[in-house]
């Protein structure tokens, strides 16, 4: 707005009920169980080839049980205060995460041994819940009118959410007894690409750029950097596609496979490389410098991005598989995990503060946010995740099972301590 | 600034309230704050603040309040909300 006008503001009834986005954070802690438990049952099975069934379902205990979890119940909240407009049908919400849960068990439970029907019922459920949350979002954040950094970033995120979900379909059906589809390893090379590069990178960064500057009172990031940045993240989402075009190696050794992943460079560079850089800069010219120890996850989740690249050369590179389970520990439980817990601990407490308290502010005495969830809460979970993270690359680089196993007890505590501090801060009355 | 703060809100005529500049508070110190200087408002009196960013989730609660605002972003993002108490 450039002159002054009376704000058209939103309408307490637009935001969601806090019972939307706290169901999907309360099963967060789920998520990380079910995957601490693979690790324990398993051990270095899990972790010795990106292609064994037990590999698969802990990344996807991870994606889908823990980031998709938590990124989908910040978006039901979100975007109505970023976009400016509710998102309609928030009611379904609730059937929406029921389905995923629903969904996530059968997928793992088939992975780990269970029968086929079980990937069908996954497929199903998977067909109707990604498609209740997309389209009614989709439908806000691609309505003219609603153009800022953010809203771009996310439509960015959602829409690589459609089509990682649509590719991952396709192939989970080959779990369900009717094959894989032809170009797999491609495939998969998309899917992966897309789902860490847009829609986990896409929404991290997209995010930032509106929670740095609010909850730590660093400097915003300048308009100009957000949209180069994201032109490139966009370019690096669409280069892969290429190779999907592509017959045999071109060269006599570029496979279609090392070819979307050069496509996708850009975009790791965005999001693994001047990303963090950039946030890791205007955290530490933070006008006023509060400690605060949901902050230093992000610290770390950006310390981890770094390594990712590199990471990312030598899986593609190297023969050896333990170079691309390292890319995939790091990059899910390291770089998004560790930055999702961060922003549970910031956001959740928030929340309740904003639905449970700040109606009364001036009328009695309300307590503050911080008072809500005690910092030395935050800095358990953090100490637990960053051990976790150790442990499991740990375990990757020296296959001992035994490491592989302790790495799944420190997921256990990590979900056990979010949990707890999860509930802590929920069931704070407004009585 | 080149414009003064009663070119911005012309509704303030020739009164020129202090500026309350929070934008060194984190989230939610400023809507705190501004809610609570609401709560002692007399009737017809303006307040005026300079905020770290357009306050959408303050909204709500002005309109709760049954308060009168004009939002005014600046080319930094920070904004201008001047707020009004009605009889």
């Amino acid at each position: 707005m450039n002159s002054a006008m009376p704000a058209d503001g939103l309408s307490l009834n637009q935001a969601p009920r806090l019972s939307v986005p706290a169901a999907f954070f309360l099963t967060i802690p789920i998520g990380i169980l079910v995957a601490g438990c693979i690790l324990m049952a398993a051990g270095s099975a899990a972790l010795s080839t990106p292609w064994a069934p037990q590999t698969l379902a802990l990344t996807h205990a991870g994606t889908l049980g823990v980031l998709v979890m938590g990124m989908v119940g910040a978006l039901y909240q979100m975007t109505p205060v970023i976009a400016g407009t509710p998102v309609p049908f928030t009611r379904i919400a609730h059937l929406v995460q029921a389905l995923l849960l629903v969904g996530l068990a059968g997928f793992i439970w088939r992975l780990l041994g269970g029968p086929a029907f079980a990937m069908s019922a996954a497929i199903l459920c998977f067909t109707i819940a990604f498609p209740a949350f997309l389209l009614p979002l989709g439908w806000v954040l691609l309505r003219p009118g609603t153009n800022n950094e953010t809203v771009q970033g996310m439509r960015l995120a959602v829409v690589s959410l459609a089509v990682v979900t649509l590719i991952g379909l396709v192939l989970a059906r080959g779990y369900s007894g009717h094959g894989f589809p032809e170009n797999r390893i491609l495939w998969m090379q998309i899917h992966l690409t897309l789902a860490l590069l847009g829609w986990v990178g896409g929404l991290i960064m997209a995010v930032s750029w509106q929670v740095i500057p609010m909850f730590y009172l660093a400097p915003t990031v300048s308009k100009t950097t957000m949209r180069c940045l994201f032109g490139l993240l966009l370019s690096g989402l669409a280069l892969p596609f290429i190779a999907v075009f592509v017959d045999g190696e071109i060269g006599g050794f570029l496979s279609p496979v090392h070819l979307a992943a050069s496509g996708a460079l850009p975009a790791a560079l965005v999001i693994w490389l001047i990303h963090p850089v950039l946030i890791l800069r205007i955290i530490s010219r933070r006008k006023r410098k509060r400690h605060d120890a949901s902050l230093m996850f992000w610290k770390a989740g950006l310390v981890n991005a770094l390594l990712l690249i590199p990471m990312a050369f030598a899986a593609l590179l190297l023969p050896d598989p333990r170079w691309q389970l390292l890319l995939g520990w790091v990059a899910i439980w390291g770089w998004a995990g560790m930055i999702l817990h961060g922003m549970l601990s910031r956001i959740v407490p928030f929340l309740v503060w904003f639905h449970r308290y700040s109606a009364r502010i001036g009328l009695e005495l309300v307590p503050s946010m911080r008072s809500l969830l005690p910092q030395r809460r935050i800095h358990i979970g953090l100490a637990l995740h960053l051990s976790s993270v150790v442990l499991g690359v740990a375990a990757i680089l020296i296959q001992e099972d035994i490491l592989a196993r302790l790495t799944g007890v420190a997921l256990v505590a990590t979900a056990l301590s979010l949990g707890s501090m999860l509930i802590h801060v929920l069931k704070r009355k407004s009585a | 600034m080149d414009k003064t703060v009663s070119d911005i809100f012309m509704v303030l005529g020739t009164r020129t309230p202090d500026i309350v500049d929070l934008r060194d508070l984190e989230a939610p110190e400023p809507l705190e704050k501004v809610l609570l200087a609401c709560s002692q408002l007399a009737a017809g009196e303006f307040f005026l603040v300079r905020l770290p960013r357009i306050p959408t989730m303050l909204f709500p609660h002005l309109e709760t309040r049954r308060l009168s605002w004009w939002v005014h972003e600046e080319e930094d993002q920070s904004a201008l909300l001047l707020i009004r108490s009605e009889a």
